[in-house]
Order: C-alpha cells, then structure tokens, then sequence
C-alpha cells in the first residue's frame, strides 16, 4: 500500500515557546483510518495544524502523496488534506450552507457547473442534501458538524482530517455521524477523547502525550494496556 | 438557545418575495432617493408615495398594515430634525420660551419638518419591507452584482454569521452571571446584596474584554478554516441569480412610477 501521508520528526513551539511538538513522525496509508488520541494538550490540534501547512515548522517534514510539504505546493496540499475544525461555528463561517461547501472548490477555481456537482454530491454523502439553502445558524450541532464534513469532501481531499468529531454530539447525532465516518470511502485521522469511538471504528491508533508520539499499533492491544492509558491520561472504554 | 434578534425575515410565498433580490434593493434604494428629493410640501407625490408603499405591502403578502406597525423605530431619529421647526425664516405660527430662550415656530419650518417626518417615515417603512421579503444572504449576494465592493460585502457577510454566534455567547456569559448572582442567607435579615455599583461596573467590563478576547481568538480559529480550504485572501462567491422578465418589467415599472412621483411633486 502507498503512503499517502508521512510525517517525520516534527517539532514546532509557540509563541511562547513551550514545545508543543517534540519530533513527531507516522505514516498514513491508503484507506487507513486512524484514531488519534492523548490528553489535553498532547499537541493534537498542533499537529493536526500542520498536516495542511496552517502552521509550518521550525524543523522535520510533512509529506503529503509523495510531495514534501512546501511554500509553493501548499494550495494543492490543502486540495488534499481535508481539515475539519472542532467547532463547526468556525468551519462554517458563510451565510448559507451552499456557500460554505461551494467555498473550498471555488477556490480551486474548478468550473461553475463542477462546483455544483461537487457541492450536490457532497451534501448527499453526509445526507444533507436538503439543507442547502439553510442558514448554518439555524442548525442543531449534530447537522453542523456533518455540514462542515461536507465543506472538505466538497474539495474531494485524499484524507480527511478530524478534530474532535464526536464532541458534545447526543447520542442520536453521535450514532449518525459515526455511520458517516464509517461509510466515508477516504483515509482518516480522527483526534478524539471517544474512547468508544475509538474501540468501534479505527483500527489502528497512536497515542500522542506532550509533543511525541507515546504508541502507534492496534487499537485492541493499545486498549488493553489499561496501566499505558492510565499513564497517559485516557481510559479504557 | 438560540440569539435571533436580528433576522427581519419574513417568510411568505408572495410576488415580491419571488422577485429578483437586486430588483428589490434597486426599487428600494431609486424610492428612498425620491422621496428625498421631492419638495417641501408636495403632499399629492407624498401621497401617491404612500399608495406605492401600501400596494408593495400588498403584494408582498404580508398584511397591509406590516410595515407601518414596525415604522416607529425610526421615530426618534425624527427628532434630529426638530431644529428646523425654528431655524427656517418664515412668517412666525407661535413662540414660546424655554429656560432663558424664546423659540419661534415658523410656517416654512413646520413645513419642512412635517415633509421631513413623512420622507423618513415613508422609506424606512420600504427598508423594512425591503429585509422582511428577501433572505439576507440574498441581499448580500444583490449587493455583489450591483457591484459594491467585496470587501463591504464580505464584512457584511461575516457580521451577519458571527453576530449570531456573538449573541449567544453574550447570552451564555450573561446566563452565567445570573446563575451565580446569588444573595447570602443575610440578605433576609436586611444586608444589601449585588456588591458596589464600582464592583458590578468592573465585572461588566470584564464581561466585554472576555468577549473581546473570545472572539478575538474565534476569529483566528475561523481564518485557519478558511486557509485549510484554499482561502488566499480574495473570497469568491457564487450566487445563482437570473433575472427574468418578471423581475425587468417589474423594474422597470416601478422605477417609471418612481419618476411619474418627481413630475407629480414638481408640478
């Protein structure tokens, strides 16, 4: 299988200068869906930041379908990596839902027509296709949080990127909106503190704590180890 | 719970909500400048102004009455124009004194206030008609194709997102005040609870520089989405709108009507 996304030794701090990332480095391969979990302030988000070139690197590399992540590649790296924010008020910033899923491939430049064909196919893959010309603020969270999924297929992204997908969901909208993750066809790497989300959809995980990469294998053997989750701030499901 | 204090929209199934959303703003706008520029006095075009009004109502199906019921808003803005009941020259109605001064009302100066008062009175109730009938989104997208400068629209369009957004957040920190502004088991007894005027002023201060601080940090987080889509600094914006016949004949009648009212006002 291909590597469609490789990061390695990543190190990045803040303004401040508190380290958030100590030379990270894994590797995504086609189809792979993969949990990414750790306490708060593992440095998730940061890394998450990264993989399409939002905040950029003091040293290591992200690589993204065999290109090195650069200066100049990175519009067609963003086409590639879809992020999706943890607060969909901020994912969701146009007046309409047309508009918001209409953004990201109107600034592909793609066609009128391919936009609205991407637009209508998006909205059907989270099953949203009659909110359309809904305004977001008039939405419940569980119907934003599929709308801003839809913002990123909208730009067919080779992965899928997630923050936090399952956070402050009921139960009803957190079921539909896993049957959603499971169903998308697309790599995924989904941060998240769903430890039975984590249980029943990804195989595979890796456990971050302040700023490296603590564990990455099966999710089975990683939740097992009930002393490491401990260690690490989480718990087993 | 959701802030929606600022959605003027109205929906309803009406010809004028149907029209082309730049129809409606250009009609709004060519009447407004109308009735601005009719003369003092021209009570016949004023009056064929308000027939205008009354039909768009009508046609708008929302009632007769809609627009006149939410017009009194714009009442106090009215008094800005008080002053020109003493400040025209003209045949002096009446004076009366006032602290150490004597006011004289003029004829030519209740003229002009009285036209001024029925201008305002009349366009605002068309502005209001105007965003009772067409989406927001909508009005923004009229304003794209007339040509208003994106970057206007684009804060326009963003203002109108995150003031919701805002809203409740304030509700939320609002919400969270009340919820612990409890008074001590004393205060039965006679003990004032609530704390100094200083002290309450400090913590409503402390309210808006986190709001400020929230949103300051919101809009960062919001600029990052963008980014990750392939924001480059120009917004590109799609908006289906055609105009069809309906929506040309429609401007075109009304803005002959809006002509026929300046003859009218200048006969």
């Amino acid at each position: 299988m291909t590597n469609v996304l490789a990061v390695h030794d990543l190190h990045f701090s803040y303004h401040d200068h508190h380290p958030a990332l100590r030379g990270v480095s894994f590797e995504l391969c086609e189809g792979d869906k993969v949990a990414l979990v750790g306490p708060n302030g593992a440095g998730k988000s940061t890394l998450m930041l990264h993989l399409n070139g939002i905040l950029t690197s003091h040293s290591g590399d992200v690589t993204v379908g065999g290109d090195r992540l650069t200066r100049h590649n990175l519009p067609a790296i963003r086409a590639m990596v879809g992020l999706v924010f943890q607060n969909p008020d901020d994912q969701l910033f146009s007046p309409t839902v047309f508009e918001d899923v209409a953004f990201g491939p109107l600034h592909m430049g793609l066609p009128k027509e391919e936009v609205l064909e991407r637009v209508e196919s998006a909205l059907r893959e989270v099953r949203m296709s009659n909110y359309r010309d809904r305004m977001s603020h008039h939405l419940s969270v569980g119907e934003k949080k599929r709308i801003a999924i839809a913002t990123v297929l909208s730009m067919n992204p080779q992965i899928l990127v997630l923050d936090e997908p399952s956070a402050g969901l009921d139960p009803r909208a957190r079921r539909t909106l896993i049957n959603l993750l499971r169903e998308l066809p697309i790599t995924m790497l989904v941060s998240t503190h769903d430890m039975r989300l984590v249980e029943e959809l990804f195989p595979r995980t890796i456990v971050m704590d302040e700023g490296l990469v603590v564990a990455d294998g099966m999710t089975k053997e990683i939740l097992e180890d009930e002393k490491f989750l401990n260690e690490h701030g989480l718990e087993k499901p | 719970m959701h802030f929606d204090a600022f959605d003027r929209y109205h929906h309803a199934t009406s010809f004028i909500h149907r029209l082309d959303p730049r129809v409606k703003v250009v009609v709004t706008i060519a009447y407004i400048l109308s009735n601005t520029l009719l003369p003092d006095g021209a009570w016949i075009a004023f009056g064929l102004a308000l027939l205008f009004l009354l039909y768009a109502n009508a046609l708008s199906n929302l009632g007769m009455a809609f627009t006149f019921k939410r017009s009194f808003v714009a009442l106090p803005f009215a008094l800005v124009a008080v002053t020109v009941l003493f400040s025209i020259p003209g045949q002096p109605l009446t004076t009366f004194h006032f602290i150490m001064w004597d006011f004289t009302i003029t004829d030519m100066g209740l003229l002009r206030f009285e036209s001024i008062l029925v201008r305002s009175w009349l366009s605002v109730q068309m502005a209001i008609l105007l965003v009772a009938t067409t989406r927001f989104p909508d009005l923004i997208h009229a304003f794209e194709h007339l040509r208003v400068p994106s970057i206007l629209t684009t804060i326009i369009a963003f203002l109108y997102r995150y003031l919701f957004v805002l809203g409740d957040e304030v509700f939320r920190l609002l919400r969270a005040r009340e919820a612990r502004s409890a008074a001590s088991p004393a205060a039965a007894a006679g003990t004032r609870s609530g704390g100094s005027v200083a002290w309450r002023a400090r913590v409503a201060g402390h309210m808006a520089g986190q709001l400020f601080l929230r949103s300051y940090e919101r809009s960062d987080r919001v600029y990052n989405a963008m980014l990750a889509r392939g924001y480059t600094g120009h917004l590109n914006t799609m908006n289906p709108h055609e105009l069809h016949r309906i929506d040309y004949i429609s401007m075109a009648s009304a803005l002959i009507v809006i002509l026929v009212l300046q003859v009218v006002g200048r006969l």
